[in-house]
Formats: C-alpha cells, sequence, structure tokens
C-alpha cells in the first residue's frame, strides 16, 4: 500500500492548549522565516557548496547548512522541541527551490517576511519529523474507550507548564513498541489532545496499535480556525489481486455515474449506476464516497477499473434539444477529481491503477456492431444504433463501451499494405515507419520479424519524422512481437 | 418507366405466443404488386386467424382488380365474430403499385404508412370514407425510383412503452428512425429487419405485442450476369463469353478456369489478390470489366449460405451484415441479394479436372444443385432468375 497520510482533527482543544498550540505555530514560522531569509543572503554559497557531484540536491545535505551558530540563533525563537524538524523541513523546502530552478531558472525564492509572521495570516504547518514517545510526537491510546490522543512536543523546558488535572483519570497506553501507560510530569513540554476522526482513519490507527513502526512523520495545521494533525503511514503493500473482469465506470446523462462489468470475452456480466450521497454537499465527501463504492465493487468482483480520459477530448454527453442543454451530472472536473481519487483508492485494495482510455465516441459507438455515428443517439438518453437496432440507454452505454475497450486494444490488427509485384512484395506501415520489400524467394514472416526487430533496436530520434512519437510506436511494436505477428491485417 | 418493387416483411410474436397476430400478403402480378399487412384484433390463434383471413381476402380481391368497398364487405361478411368482445375485427393497410409507378394506398386503424422519397420523409395525402361503418384513409399517387414504404403494425409504435421508454416509440420517432437508417442501397429485406431488431431491442426482447415491418422499395431495375464454370464445348468459349458481355448489368465471374477464359478472350490480364479476409472463403482477383471474380464452388456454398442465413424467418441483422464483409463470398451474396433485380446465370457445363479427383468432395451434379438452390431462393425474395447451361 505504502506511504499514506491520514488527516485527524484535534477534538476541542480549551482555551489554554489553543494558545499554547497557536505559540508553538508562531516561534516555528518565525524560526522558518528567519532561515530562509538567511538562506536568501547566501544562496549563491548555498547553491554551489551544497550540489551533490551529480548535480542534483538533498534535504539531508541542504540541512547541515545550519550549523551550530544558526542552531543556536533558532533558540531566540524558543524552538527547542522543533530544531530538527526545521532543519528537514528547511532542507526540503531548499532542495525543492534548487530542482526547480533546474529546469525553469527565473524560479523566485520561497517567500519569507523581513519581519515576525502575523498570527492571523496563513501559517506554515509544523513539521514533525519523528515518532518518538519522549520528543517530536507521538499517539496515545485508551483502550476502555477506544479513542486515540495525540502527544505534541510544543514548548522548550522554559515554557513547560504544569498540568491541572489528569485526563480524567483515564489510563492512556503509547502507541509504541513498548506499549507503557502514560504519566503526568511536573513540567510538561508537551500536550495531550484527543482526536476524532472517520472509520477508515480509525482502521489504519488499529493497524498502528498493532504495529506501531508503521506510524512515520506529521504536520499540523491550522485551517478555518481548527486543527489537524496530517499523519504519514507506511503501510505494507498489500497482496495484489489478479483482476478477472473489466469494470467500465462512466458518467451519466440521467444517472451520476455507470458502471457494467464485462468479463473476459467482453460478455456483460452485470451493470449499474451510482448516485452520489445524499447526506452532504461537500464535494470531496460526495467524490470520496463515490470512489469507495466504486472501489468496493471493483473488489468484489476483481475487476480491472476503466476510467474515461476526459482530458483534452470530450465524450460529447450533453444534448441540446429544443433550446435546452442538458448536461451530465458530473462535469468534467468533477469526473477527473474522481479519476484521481480511484487511482489512489484502487491500489489501497490491492487493485491494479485505473486505466484511463480516450472517451471519444463512447456514447456514439454501438457495442454490438460497432456503428460509430452520431445519428445513433436518438434522445437524451436513448441510444438506438442506426445499422443493427441495437438500443441502450445512453448511461448504460458509455460504460459498456469503457467495460470493453481494452479488451478491443488487444483484438486491433496491425494493418500492414501490401503491393505484390513479379519480384516480391512491397510491405508499408506509415503509422510505424515501416517501408521494405521482400524477395519472392524469402519468407515474409521472418522479414518482417527482422524489420521489426531492427525498428525496436532504433533510438528514440531516429522517429524525429514519424507520425506516432517515439512511445506509440514502442507499444505497437511490442504488442506485435508479444502476439507473435500473428494479428497482421494486410491491407 | 419500368419499376422493380423490392418488398420484404419480417414479424416478431408477441412474448410466449406460438403464433403471429399480424399477416403479411404479398401478391405479384405481370403488371403489379399488392401488399397487405392485416393486424387480427387480440394475440394468437384468434388473432392469426383474423389477419390471415384478412390479408387473403383483401390480397385476393384487391390483384383481381376488385375495389375496396368489395373487399372489406367480403372481410365483414366473413370474419368470424369475437366471442369476448362480439366484434369481428382485423386492422389492414393495403398498397398496390403498378410497373407504371401508379400507386394506390387503402388503411385501415393500422399506423399511417411511412413513405421516404430519397431518404426525405414525402407525406402521403390521404382522403377518408366510410366502408360497412369503416373509415377508410386511401390515397392514389406517383411512385419514383428510390420511393421507400415503411408499412407497420401498432406493435411497431409501441415499442419500449414502460420499459426504455415511457411512452413507446412514437410514430414520428418511428419515421426519425427510417430516415436516419436510409441508405440508398440498403435493400427492403435490410430495412425490414433493421427496423424490427430496433423494436424488438426496445421491447428487451419481450415483445408486449405482436409487431411487424414490410417495406418496400421502388427500383429501377438492375441486371445481374454470372457466369460460372467453362463451357462444355470449348469452340463456343468466344461466343458464350461476348454473350456475357455484351448483356447488360453487371458481370459476376466463379471460378479460376472461367475467369481464365474470360480473360483470355478479353485479352484482359488477371490480377490475384492476396488478401485473405477470410480463411474459409478463397481470394479473389481482378478483371477489368468485371464487377467480381471469384473462386467457383467453394465461394457460392459459401454465398449460398449466407443467403440462406439473411432470408431465413430466423435471422437477425447479425446476419445481413455479414454481407459487408470484404470476402468473395459476403460480396457475391450482398450483389445478389441487394444490388440486383434480375439475374441471368451463364452455367458451363464442361468438367472440372479438380473434381476428377475422387477425395474431392465436390462434383459436377453438386455444383448444379447449389446453382439451383441459389436461384430458387432468389426467386422467393422476388428477383427475376433465367439459367443458362452452356
Amino acid at each position: 500500500m505504502g506511504l499514506r497520510t491520514i488527516h485527524l482533527k484535534i477534538h476541542k482543544p480549551g482555551k489554554l492548549k489553543r494558545e499554547i498550540i497557536q505559540k508553538a505555530f508562531e516561534n516555528y514560522n518565525n524560526a522558518f522565516n528567519y532561515l530562509l531569509k538567511t538562506a536568501f543572503d547566501n544562496i549563491d554559497d548555498i547553491e554551489s557548496n551544497y550540489k551533490s557531484p551529480k548535480g542534483t540536491y538533498s534535504t539531508l545535505s541542504l540541512s547541515k547548512w545550519i550549523d551550530s551558530r544558526i542552531s543556536n540563533e533558532l533558540n531566540n525563537f524558543d524552538v527547542q522541541p522543533f530544531k530538527d524538524s526545521l532543519k528537514l523541513d528547511f532542507g526540503m523546502t531548499m532542495a525543492s527551490y534548487f530542482a526547480q530552478k533546474q529546469t525553469k531558472p527565473d524560479m523566485v525564492f520561497p517567500n519569507f517576511r523581513q519581519d515576525n509572521v502575523q498570527v492571523n495570516e496563513k501559517l506554515r504547518p509544523i513539521y514533525f519529523c519523528r515518532y518518538d514517545t519522549k520528543r517530536s510526537f507521538c499517539l496515545l491510546y485508551d483502550p476502555d474507550s477506544n479513542k486515540y490522543f495525540a502527544k505534541l512536543f510544543l514548548m522548550n523546558i522554559k515554557n513547560a507548564k504544569v498540568r491541572k488535572i489528569a485526563a480524567n483519570n483515564r489510563e492512556l497506553i503509547y502507541i509504541s513498541k513498548s506499549p507503557e501507560p502514560a504519566k503526568s510530569l511536573k513540567r510538561e513540554t508537551f500536550i495531550i489532545v484527543p482526536l476524532s476522526f472517520g472509520k477508515w482513519q480509525e482502521d489504519m490507527l488499529s493497524q498502528a496499535v498493532e504495529r506501531p513502526e508503521i506510524l512515520r512523520t506529521a504536520r499540523l495545521l491550522w485551517k478555518n480556525n481548527e486543527y489537524f494533525l496530517s499523519m504519514s503511514i507506511n503501510l505494507p503493500e498489500e497482496q495484489e489481486i489478479k483482476t478477472t473482469t473489466f469494470m467500465g465506470v462512466s458518467r451519466g446523462i440521467r444517472n451520476d455515474i455507470n458502471y457494467t462489468i464485462a468479463d473476459e470475452k467482453g460478455n456483460s456480466i452485470t451493470k449499474g449506476s451510482l448516485e452520489n450521497c445524499k447526506n452532504t454537499k461537500d464535494r470531496k465527501q460526495i467524490i470520496c464516497k463515490m470512489a469507495n463504492t466504486i472501489a468496493d465493487i471493483a473488489l468484489k468482483n476483481k475487476s480491472m477499473v476503466i476510467l474515461q480520459n476526459l482530458v483534452g477530448k470530450g465524450d460529447k454527453l450533453s444534448w441540446r434539444e429544443e433550446g435546452t442543454v442538458h448536461k451530465p451530472a458530473y462535469g468534467c472536473k468533477m469526473y477527473n477529481d474522481l479519476v484521481r481519487v480511484l487511482d489512489y483508492k484502487l491500489p489501497q485494495k490491492g487493485l491494479p491503477v485505473p486505466a484511463k482510455v480516450s472517451s471519444v465516441d463512447i456514447f456514439h459507438t454501438c457495442c454490438v456492431c460497432g456503428s460509430n455515428t452520431r445519428k445513433n443517439r436518438f434522445s437524451e438518453t436513448l441510444f438506438i444504433c442506426t445499422t443493427c437496432g441495437a438500443s441502450y440507454s445512453m448511461d448504460e452505454l458509455g460504460s459498456r463501451n469503457l467495460a470493453v475497450k481494452l479488451i478491443k486494444y488487444e483484438k486491433t490488427t496491425f494493418k500492414l499494405k501490401a503491393r505484390k509485384t513479379p519480384e516480391g512484395m512491397f510491405l508499408n506501415n506509415e503509422l510505424i515507419g515501416l517501408d521494405m520489400f521482400v524477395h519472392k524467394n524469402e519468407n515474409p514472416y521472418d522479414r518482417l520479424k527482422e524489420e521489426v526487430k531492427s525498428l525496436l533496436d532504433k533510438k528514440e530520434d531516429s522517429y524525429i519524422n514519424s507520425k506516432l512519437n517515439y512511445k506509440d510506436i514502442k507499444i505497437i511494436l511490442d504488442k506485435l512481437v508479444k502476439s507473435d505477428f500473428v494479428n497482421i491485417e494486410i491491407i | 418507366m419500368s419499376l422493380y418493387i423490392d418488398v420484404s416483411y419480417e414479424s416478431i410474436n408477441k412474448y410466449r405466443e406460438e403464433l403471429c397476430g399480424d399477416k403479411v400478403e404479398i401478391i405479384r402480378s405481370p403488371d403489379s404488386v399488392v401488399v397487405v399487412l392485416a393486424d387480427g384484433l387480440g394475440s394468437g390463434v384468434k388473432a392469426n386467424i383474423l389477419a390471415t383471413l384478412t390479408s387473403k381476402i383483401i390480397g385476393t380481391i384487391m390483384s383481381n382488380g376488385l375495389d375496396i368497398e368489395e373487399a372489406v364487405n367480403t372481410v365483414a361478411k366473413t370474419l368470424p365474430v369475437c366471442k369476448e368482445r362480439g366484434v369481428a375485427y382485423s386492422t389492414f393497410s393495403i398498397i398496390q403499385i403498378f410497373n407504371n409507378g401508379e400507386g394506390y394506398l387503402a388503411e385501415f386503424d393500422n399506423p399511417s404508412v411511412v413513405r421516404l422519397r430519397k431518404g426525405k420523409m414525402l407525406n402521403l395525402e390521404t382522403e377518408s370514407r366510410v366502408v360497412n361503418d369503416k373509415l377508410i384513409k386511401e390515397a392514389r399517387f406517383k411512385v419514383s425510383p428510390d420511393d421507400l414504404f415503411v408499412m407497420i403494425s401498432d406493435g411497431v409504435i409501441h415499442a419500449g412503452i414502460g420499459q426504455t421508454l415511457n411512452l413507446g416509440w412514437q410514430w414520428d420517432n418511428v419515421s426519425e428512425y427510417i430516415q436516419k437508417t436510409y441508405k440508398k442501397d440498403a435493400s427492403s429485406k435490410t430495412l425490414a429487419k433493421l427496423l424490427l431488431s430496433a423494436c424488438d431491442n426496445l421491447y428487451s426482447h419481450e415483445p408486449g405485442d405482436d409487431t411487424t415491418v414490410v417495406t418496400l422499395k421502388a427500383k429501377k431495375p438492375v441486371k445481374l450476369n454470372l457466369m460460372i464454370g467453362p463451357p462444355v464445348d470449348s469452340t463456343r468459349d468466344d461466343e458464350i463469353v461476348s454473350r456475357f458481355i455484351g448483356n447488360e448489368g453487371k458481370k459476376v465471374i466463379c471460378g479460376g478456369t472461367t475467369s481464365q477464359i474470360v480473360a483470355r478472350v478479353l485479352g484482359k490480364e488477371i490480377k490475384t489478390s492476396i488478401e485473405y479476409f477470410n480463411p474459409a472463403v478463397p481470394p479473389t482477383a481482378e478483371i477489368e470489366g468485371i464487377n467480381l471474380t471469384t473462386e467457383g464452388v467453394l465461394t457460392l456454398r459459401k454465398t449460398l449460405d449466407l443467403l440462406k442465413a439473411c432470408v431465413s424467418p430466423e435471422s437477425g441483422m447479425g446476419d445481413m451484415l455479414k454481407l459487408n464483409k470484404k470476402d468473395g463470398a459476403s460480396r457475391l451474396a450482398k450483389m445478389l441479394l441487394e444490388e440486383s433485380t434480375s439475374i441471368y446465370f451463364f452455367v458451363g457445363r464442361a468438367m472440372n479436372p479438380a473434381h476428377q479427383n475422387p477425395e474431392f468432395p465436390l462434383n459436377m451434379g453438386m455444383k448444379f444443385k447449389l446453382v439451383e438452390e441459389l436461384a430458387a431462393l432468389l426467386t422467393h425474395t422476388g428477383k427475376h432468375i433465367s439459367i443458362e447451361y452452356c
């Protein structure tokens, strides 16, 4: 599954805790601002001295620019608990800046202020560079109430506080390899805050209780006057599921989203439509819930999901009738957002990354006879093929055509123009730049195999003047080789 | 002006009914063709009897030159009365087209006939009159080549009610679909099958009513000459080939030796194709001035199979679409079924040396049998067939 990020909300922190957090933000941002300002004054030295022999910049080496002198300077901002994090945060920022500068020489240096930051402005999240029960940050667990808490080290010794009341007398257990109960200290440089989260996050946290080593770094964010802990978790890879079916997922004109599941021969097994969650108007939530539903269906049917590629060319699903334009419920942007969510949700379930295929004509092509004309669309919702008479609802058709796209692609033939002469035969395919003559005494297949091999060995530069780019030509040639040259059509 | 009227009809029964309650009667006479579509009350056996009687009576009376009044009166007196409803009832549509281009239409309670000229809608101006308490709509009109008439039973406009469409397929939708699907070269068979296939799909393959489509396409006669096998007397090669070439219409040659003879007599080159569109059908060749040159018996057999599939009442649009393939058999089948109105067969009786091999499964008798089967099938579809054995 790899590295994941989960967002946990800090649940109703009290006034004192809010003040501590706010002060920590202020300190962290001022210290980071100071580092940027100082780095800007020494940018040429940093750029030349911290470049690797390969010409790249690493976070770790750039963080070493913060020597003991600068590190001592940072103490003025009361950021002792964050020093390691600040170094790495700075290193990441600079590495990113230098990397971008290499491709874009006029890249602007990261923004910083001449004076101290203001509390009411947008503040940089506080970075916690390690999971540790003694410093930086860690999580605590209350097994009785099944609640989770975060322990955040936000203060230096000088500003440490005395805790007045123990947290509701509950016993909190550290989520760590040695899960001991948390003890109160006389003066504490940390705060313990309860966390609120959804089912999915809870699943991650319960995994962390079993395997604390999966917990990595975190960032404390301030958004809309609320605090969130954005935490990185390194989950082991799910065992990849071998897909046996194809699931086409298209947007619809009547339904929000439609799906069709086809077997390996392209026969439709099941189909359906999905409606947006009605309990929320939050677009992100709607998309997430839709993606979860799709992922569950795909998992149940062991499906390779095939989605519309709505970047660039559209699918012409809108319909104009008597001056009214009927538009799909999912606009291109919303569908593309769904695609982005499915891009990571499906691999989380052990399914392959979804395929994105051209959606041109998926709503105008008959899935029985392949007739492709706009005349086939009869109304906003009805498709009747003008070649074979097959009829479908527009919504069903789109997903059905998507479901069989990969199967059809595998079946497409390699077209070879042949011209016979008394001496032999000319074979030609302009798309991949194949142009050859086979003498009548030679075996055309053997000669073709040799020619394709030489095309595959050619360097990318040799294809500059070709109709297709190198990548596409290689895909065609690889497919030809994979099929052992049987999918050839002479035209 | 002499017209050829290409007529076809297709029906589907109401779901779970053994018999169709719609009946079509086509009566061809030397000077006209009469087509009657009758839709019997209800469904099943009773509707089938009503529709059969109605179509037979009207067809016979009309083709004998009698008036619609006579036909309706006879039907009213003859039809058995339904016990449940106490009426004798069958709706009908009649089209009579004369070879000289005159047309007559009579309709009683059936959906109006759709008329297209060169693919565009052309309204039929009808007049109404009451015959035996029945309101009959009549029209007299002129028919031009490329006119298309589509008669439909009410099962067509009810297709999809409550299933894929809320209100079913309205007459306007049907006529729009016919206009969209119209192709100049498409045969009446293809058009009838296509519209019926659309209805069947809209019914989700469970028709709620008997559904029938009749298509009549007016065409200028198109002749096709088909030469199969070399003449038995090789000294007549030149004469036979000259007559074959001299005949009006398209030219098709079936057989390797035959095509060599034609090429030799005409002084033309045979260009063989290396394209195998279908491994089961030998590739074609090209001779200048000849529309299609194919291999002999194997191609003919495949052609016959394709035609049988298309003409069969059980066939679907998939069978018709096979005619659009590029192999020799599909191309020949399309030319015979869709692109010609009369076919002249030149059947050579010379023995093919290849057929002498006892292991070869085909013999001369089989070739003649193939030709006869082809001719019978094409006659059944309304083509004018002539066969000359040489």
